[in-house]
């Protein structure tokens, strides 16, 4: 983990504190939607990227937290912040057991059972209408009586901020490093001491506290949360910002939830080619650039720009 | 409900699942053989599944040829994209460390299937697709109505997995095969060419998916994403059955028909996708190497 340099970052933090004012509406929405998924792909890369666990329960995590949220304010009224931290909790409980429940599971059998979680989930969510409305989705409050996509932008930005702070310290920290040593071998690291078991459900629990507050976060900014929000789509999403931006890299989801999300929106009209294009990049830089489109750019500035 | 009605009503509830079970048992076979020789999961199973659909609606309304002629092009296909999928997908990760080899086929052949899936879905729309039955007919077994195309697929499916059981039990290629399944590098040392033997499975494994998008299509019609919910169950299978275990995917299959049965008629049919989950669960968490396991090595 390389140390921030602060000059590189002033263009770039500028731009994100400017750019509300100018975006025409549409692509500030867009905009929005991208940390959203960025927050996404960067906790999943956590999990996956560091160390090593491709959990395929990261969608349902988040629709876990938005659907907490929104059962919460509905039916006990409490107020929409107090839903929000209540999603993120239960994301992060939910993870930690699922953790738990999956520490003796490797490689494809992992994936297996987070597969089938996700699925038992979003098919109860579907079924039990009565309280959530099944696949029409529940219509939930807004975070803000006003509808001003700034201020949304800025919360999500804040939120952003945050977590990705929270990251940073963490992978800078001795965490780091047993997460990316379970990930190199899990026997060796146990090993030399590190005590696997318990970092393994530490990295599922914590990806799942900040899946549950992104999650909980867009359920009052789009308004409405539906079953749609957990499915295998969702995943196969998060997996393609994370690929394409660059898996085990600290930037690399941010820049490919941003690319992979203005794509699929901008090129909407052009056709339907765009997760056709998606799926073949996975496979290239799976196999060629396994550091993705940051790796990439790092090694042209490799020794000039230290991020 | 009087105790008859009841009874009547899982009786059907078992036939449906039963069949069903064994139809899906044939991807859950490939899906098995793949892993147990490669030691590559495959999560673009369920597209060779929807290639092998598609190539039998438009062999038989295009091209004009008679079902079984199309059924029959359809496991070709299927037995191509297997080849070319080993060959580009595959090949470059055999000599990778297991963990690595884990994450890069678990990324890649999701990749593929995102690939595949939204290629259909550009060239083929998202209607869904009615092509005629192998077999028009209807069977009458008492109370039970049974359409011709489920029994033929049943008849064909059993047919097909037991052959294959033999085949790899039995004959040379067979034991070759299981000899890369159990070290791959003891048995290139031993002459054996492991990259031949893994395009074999593929092959196999490919033709077989095809060949049940093909007798599936008219029970559960063609689109772009009919390959999702098979594939889910036939992870389902292999993992009760035991990865790599070809009597394993038999049995699970059919297991996995009695568990949705017992679901649907004494918990609730709505819940039918969950119990194959719950159960895939519960044997990874108690019983990891499926139900079988001393089979489980087994082939």
């Amino acid at each position: 983990m390389r140390t921030i340099q602060i000059p590189y970052f002033i263009p770039f933090v500028a731009l994100a504190l400017i750019a509300p004012y100018y975006l025409p509406p549409y692509y500030l929405y867009i905009a929005i939607i991208s940390l959203y998924y960025s927050i996404l792909a960067s906790s999943w890369n956590l999990l996956a990227g560091y160390t090593g666990q491709i959990s395929f329960a990261h969608a349902a995590l988040s629709s876990i937290g938005a659907y907490t949220s929104a059962l919460l304010v509905i039916n006990l009224g409490i107020p929409t912040l107090g839903g929000i931290v209540m999603g993120g909790l239960s994301s992060f409980v939910v993870g930690y057991l699922l953790g738990k429940v999956c520490l003796r599971l490797r490689g494809p059998y992992l994936a297996l059972t987070t597969i089938s979680f996700s699925e038992i989930f979003r098919i109860i969510v579907t079924i039990e209408y009565e309280y959530t409305r099944g696949s029409l989705g529940l219509n939930v409050p807004p975070l803000f009586e006003a509808r001003d996509f700034i201020t949304y932008y800025f919360v999500f930005l804040g939120l952003f901020t945050v977590i990705m702070s929270i990251k940073y310290l963490m992978l800078r920290s001795r965490i780091g490093l047993f997460l990316r040593s379970i990930r190199e071998d899990e026997e060796a690291s146990n090993g030399m001491g590190v005590d696997t078991v318990k970092w393994k459900q530490f990295a599922f629990a914590v990806s799942g506290l900040f899946a549950g507050l992104a999650g909980s976060f867009l359920a009052h900014f789009i308004l409405v949360v539906s079953p749609e929000m957990g499915r295998l789509g969702e995943m196969a999403l998060i997996i393609s910002m994370t690929v394409i931006g660059g898996m085990g890299t600290f930037w690399g989801p941010v820049i490919g939830a941003f690319i992979v999300e203005f794509a699929s929106e901008l090129l909407r009209d052009v056709g339907r080619l765009q997760l056709v294009v998606f799926g073949a990049l996975i496979l290239v830089i799976i196999r060629y650039f396994r550091e993705g489109i940051w790796g990439y750019i790092d090694r042209i500035f490799r020794g000039r720009l230290h991020v | 409900m009087s105790p008859v009605e009841f009874l009547n009503y899982f009786f059907l509830q078992l036939v449906y699942g039963l069949s069903l079970g064994l139809l899906y048992g044939l991807m859950a076979v490939g899906l098995s053989l793949i892993f147990g020789v490669t030691k590559m999961i495959n999560f673009a199973h369920g597209e060779i599944y929807m290639l092998g659909g598609y190539t039998y609606f438009f062999t038989i309304t295009l091209v004009g040829l008679s079902p079984v002629l199309a059924m029959l092009s359809s496991a070709l296909v299927g037995i191509l994209i297997g080849v070319m999928m080993e060959r580009y997908v595959f090949r470059p990760a055999y000599n990778m460390q297991q963990q690595a080899r884990d994450e890069y086929a678990i990324i890649a052949t999701f990749g593929l299937s995102i690939l595949l899936q939204n290629l259909a879905l550009f060239w083929f729309g998202t209607a869904i697709r009615t092509p005629p039955p192998i077999f028009d007919a209807k069977l009458t077994f008492g109370l039970l109505e049974l359409f011709g195309d489920r029994v033929a697929a049943i008849v064909i499916s059993s047919t097909i997995l037991i052959t294959l059981y033999l085949y790899v039990a039995k004959s040379w290629t067979g034991a070759a095969l299981r000899a890369v399944s159990q070290n791959m590098n003891a048995a290139s040392i031993l002459g054996i060419s492991k990259t031949k033997m893994n395009a074999l499975s593929l092959a196999v494994g490919g033709g077989l998916a095809a060949l049940a998008g093909a007798l599936l299509s008219n029970v559960l019609l063609v689109y772009p994403d009919m390959g999702v919910i098979p594939t889910l169950k036939a992870f389902v299978i292999i993992v009760l059955g035991g990865m790599g275990s070809i009597f394993g995917s038999l049995v699970g299959g059919l297991l996995l028909g009695v568990v949705e049965a017992l679901g649907s008629t004494f918990v609730s049919v709505a819940y039918r996708d969950v119990y194959g989950f719950i159960v895939l669960i519960l044997v990874l968490l108690l019983k990891p190497n499926g139900l079988f396991g001393e089979l489980a090595r087994r082939i």
